[in-house]
């Protein structure tokens, strides 16, 4: 079809103009960023016919306008509370703002800097935990991002506070790419924020490695524009006896779509991943997850809820696969939505691809509304119908919130559902 | 636990039971599928017009169609041209007027796949219309349903007796262009049933059809419409059971159910085709669209379903709820073996206020098969107060088998409430531990634990369907061990 030829004929100018800012990379990267960009020409920005697309138009991206275009200078995005705090003395290039102390043991560097300093290690995971063979977004990120953040933590570090990172507005925020690297025994938070301002499409990719009995917490806030498009990929790969915990808050953009993925290649791994959206107006959520149980006895735990109003749309496709020898597996998935409007849609489709026969796996979904008696019952007892509201709606996410370890984060966003509805209150 | 394993080996190793040719002539057409074979169909039909007329209209839609490959099935690719689209017993022409008339080697099959037809219509009250490949050949209690008013009869005669009937209804669930599979059996369908239930009716007994694939390389493509008129009451039993052979067999039926005000539909199926040998050479190919309509208020449509044969099976028995306060229910057993792949479940469409909709869906895998549960729950923004819940349970017997599911729900309404719940497990060592324990042997104990899991759907089928389902499962998964 020569219409898409010619769309995706910009993401190719560009590309080779960006070829001279990459000049000074090591070839091995080089070649990665031209095999993402071959495989990008190929696959397109996804359209609604493309099954794990059905439900998110994101047609508007397919000529790149929104990704490139220097955006109009605009009012600054205001941060969410907990990360307003000062930043941190630790330059990272073009990257994002790094909030608070760095913990011993850990080390947040721009690529420039992990080239120089840890190269095999960069060599060894960048672009390499998330694939871009099936996934064209994440082929976009990999062939244009200017910088990565590459967090590092030592063997054995056991961090105490969460690393921020906060991607505010401006064009090298575009395509944030962080890649978190835990070494054996260790534990590390990472909390990313995006938000911004203005129309715009961003596109991240986060790529983790948790090395044997390592921990990793990730937190994802998206907070952006309500006129903007976040697309999202987070991709972690567990070696044994390891946890991955991700966590992902999606409040902002018109369109968000988030691809939340994680590989367990060794025996006696957990993760568990969890989510909360809540949208209202025009915006649509899509959450695509995908556990790949590669070896026996691990276990996985997924819990993703959502409110909708108004005319917002939420999509949750969670995909479990067994292989063959992960016997002793124990995955448990759960999605549950709230619609608190006449015309929201929800679109959940849990998945379970199981070859093996030693396994316990269960999956649930549900879609309903606020109990109205429950709603009477509060405002017989003199709290009104806004306030009501905010309590059930809050009451409904709460068991999802309360995974959040990091408490400001935590607090940041009960307080946001909480005075929800507060313009509704009477 | 080894012992599971030996049974399992035990259980491969069984052949299928029904596997024989009856040798009666044929009359054959050669293979291939041309406008011809259409026209030569219709002709031999003595079809009107119109049906020419449709049929080829959806033979023409069908040129332009492409397999569906979205199934989490494979299987070599189908060469249309290689199969032969029309086979009759040749006594087709002076039909038998009683049972006595009836081919004695017809009779004599029936016999050993343990439906004695006299025997089943006299003493369980059961009316046979029995599909012996392409013609019906005996059908009986046809005056008793008269009396009440109901029509029982092969499509090919409803054709011809009421036309309009057939006319109004003929593909208004499932338009001939509706699929792959919907489109080729509209253009080449052979026969089927058609049932019409009149207004106020009770139906006064079971219907129920018995189908058979029997010539060699023959599809065979029925065509089932069952309308049930305001405040009528059909229960519909369809049982299958087809001959061993080598060869790859196609089955692309179409279903068609219309169930308007108060009236209520239930569909019940015992699938039991040649699923293949042991390493998964040859077997059925059941490619089937299965749709009802709940046209009128408070109908209700309930297809019940056991799945233990055919080597490919795709079939989504569907419920379109259009009337207020409709009901849809589907209870399906699949159970495959050895290379069988199933992909299969069912689709809820709610369109009309307080409709309700119930999926329970047992998948059992063994050997190296595939088991895959699809299935759609869609309220549509009008669809006020509706209600859906779904179970989809599968039990594992093997450790190279697979279970998939891909339920799909999609909310348009805020008012309605949709619960989904699936697991998957092992069949309980300890339960096994148990009942071996209380003096059970290890291949009763799989029987009565994998029977304790259908249970649900079970109680769903008619009486002696249920004692079919159990025996079934037995041929399906237990026997040899022991």
């Amino acid at each position: 079809m020569p219409a898409i030829a010619d769309r995706t004929d910009v993401y190719l100018e560009r590309f080779n103009d960006a070829l001279a800012r990459f000049a000074d990379e090591p070839t091995w990267l080089l070649e990665r960023r031209k095999r993402a960009m071959e495989r990008f020409l190929q696959l397109g920005v996804p359209s609604l016919k493309h099954e794990e697309y059905k439900y998110t138009d994101l047609s508007a991206l397919a000529d790149g306008q929104l990704l490139f275009a220097t955006q109009l200078a605009g009012a600054e995005a205001a941060l969410p509370s907990y990360a307003a705090g000062s930043s941190s003395d630790r330059a990272t290039g073009a990257g994002p703002q790094v909030l608070g102390r760095i913990p011993r043991g850990a080390r947040v560097q721009s690529l420039a800097e992990a080239l120089r300093s840890q190269p095999d290690l960069v060599q060894r995971h960048l672009a390499t935990i998330a694939d871009c063979e099936d996934h064209a977004l994440s082929a976009v990120n990999t062939a244009f991002f200017s910088d990565a953040v590459v967090i590092t933590a030592e063997r054995g570090a056991v961090l105490d506070e969460p690393i921020q990172l906060v991607f505010g507005d401006g064009p090298t925020g575009r395509l944030p790419r962080v890649l978190i690297v835990a070494g054996r025994n260790s534990a590390v938070q990472v909390v990313e924020t995006y938000a911004g301002s203005g129309t715009y499409w961003r596109d991240a990719v986060t790529e983790i490695y948790a090395g044997q009995n390592a921990r990793v917490d990730h937190y994802r806030a998206q907070v952006e524009s309500l006129d903007a498009y976040h697309t999202g990929r987070l991709q972690a790969s567990q070696e044994r006896d390891s946890y991955v915990g991700s966590f992902s808050i999606s409040f902002g953009a018109a369109v968000a779509r988030n691809d939340i993925g994680t590989r367990l290649n060794g025996s006696g791994c957990e993760c568990s991943l969890d989510g909360l959206y809540a949208v209202r107006g025009d915006q649509s959520v899509d959450h695509h997850t995908s556990i790949d149980h590669a070896m026996p006895h691990c276990n996985s735990h997924q819990l993703y809820k959502g409110v909708l109003d108004d005319r917002a749309k939420g999509v949750f496709n969670g995909k479990i696969f067994v292989r063959p020898d992960a016997q002793k597996t124990d995955a448990v998935q759960s999605n549950k939505n709230l619609l608190l409007s006449d015309e929201s849609e929800v679109n959940t489709k849990p998945q379970l691809e199981i070859d093996a026969n030693d396994v316990r796996c269960t999956h649930g979904a549900t879609i309903g509304q606020l109990d109205s008696e429950a709603a009477f019952y509060l405002q017989s007892r003199g709290i009104g119908a806004g306030r009501a509201r905010n309590l059930l709606t809050y009451a409904f996410a709460a068991d999802a919130l309360e995974r959040i370890k990091f408490a400001p984060l935590r607090e940041h966003f009960e307080a946001l559902l909480l005075n929800r509805f507060a313009s509704q209150e009477s | 636990m080894s012992s599971a394993v030996e049974q399992l080996e035990g259980l491969t190793a069984q052949e299928y039971k029904y596997g024989f040719v009856t040798d009666i002539d044929q009359e054959t057409l050669p293979p291939g599928l041309t406008e011809d074979t259409v026209r030569f169909i219709s002709a031999k039909k003595e079809e009107p017009e119109w049906l020419l007329d449709w049929r080829l209209k959806a033979f023409r839609h069908w040129q332009g169609m492409t397999e569906p490959t979205w199934p989490n099935v494979s299987y070599p690719k189908i060469d249309y041209q290689s199969i032969s689209y029309y086979a009759a017993p040749k006594s087709a022409d002076d039909k038998p007027k009683s049972l006595d008339e009836v081919d004695p080697e017809l009779l004599a099959t029936y016999e050993k796949l343990g439906i004695p037809l006299e025997e089943r219509a006299v003493l369980a009250g059961v009316a046979v219309d029995a599909v012996f490949d392409s013609v019906s050949v005996a059908t009986t209690f046809r005056e008793k349903l008269a009396d009440a008013g109901v029509i029982f009869m092969s499509i090919s005669e409803a054709v011809r007796e009421h036309p309009e009937l057939v006319r109004k209804y003929l593909g208004s669930v499932v338009p001939p262009s509706d699929n792959f599979f919907a489109a080729l059996n509209s253009a080449v369908f052979s026969d089927g049933s058609f049932v019409f239930i009149p207004k106020g009716v009770t139906c006064p007994m079971e219907l129920s059809t018995y189908f058979r694939i029997n010539a060699m390389n023959t599809g065979q493509f029925e065509r089932t419409l069952i309308v049930a008129e305001d405040d009528s009451h059909v229960s519909y039993l369809e049982g299958c059971t087809a001959p061993m052979r080598d060869e790859n067999q196609l089955h692309a039926a179409v279903v068609e159910l219309v169930a308007l005000e108060n009236a209520r539909i239930k569909y019940s199926t015992v699938q039991n085709w040649y699923p293949g040998d042991k390493d998964g050479n040859g077997g059925i190919y059941n490619f089937v669209t299965k749709r009802g309509a709940c046209r009128g208020k408070r109908s209700k449509i309930s297809w019940t379903q056991v799945e233990t044969g055919s080597a490919i099976t795709w079939k989504y028995p569907s419920c379109i709820l259009i009337g207020d306060g409709s009901v849809g229910e589907f209870y399906s057993v699949a159970v495959t073996n050895n290379h069988q792949q199933a992909d299969t479940g069912t689709k809820m469409i709610h369109i009309g206020k307080n409709t309700t909709s119930t999926i329970v869906s047992k998948g059992i895998s063994a050997g190296v098969s595939n088991n895959s549960y699809r299935g759609l729950v869609k309220i549509m923004p009008k669809a006020e107060g509706a209600r859906n819940f779904s179970q989809c349970d599968s039990m594992l017997m093997g450790d190279r088998c697979g279970a998939h599911t891909f339920p799909y729900l999609e909310v348009r309404n805020k008012t309605a409430q949709v619960e989904h719940e699936a697991t998957t497990s092992k069949i309980g060592e300890d339960q096994i531990f148990y009942l071996n324990q209380r003096g059970i042997e290890t291949e009763d104990a799989v029987s009565m634990i994998v029977n304790g899991f259908c249970k649900e759907v079970f109680r769903e089928l008619p009486m002696e369907f249920a004692v079919e389902a159990q025996k079934l499962l037995g041929v399906s998964l237990e026997g040899s061990v022991g």
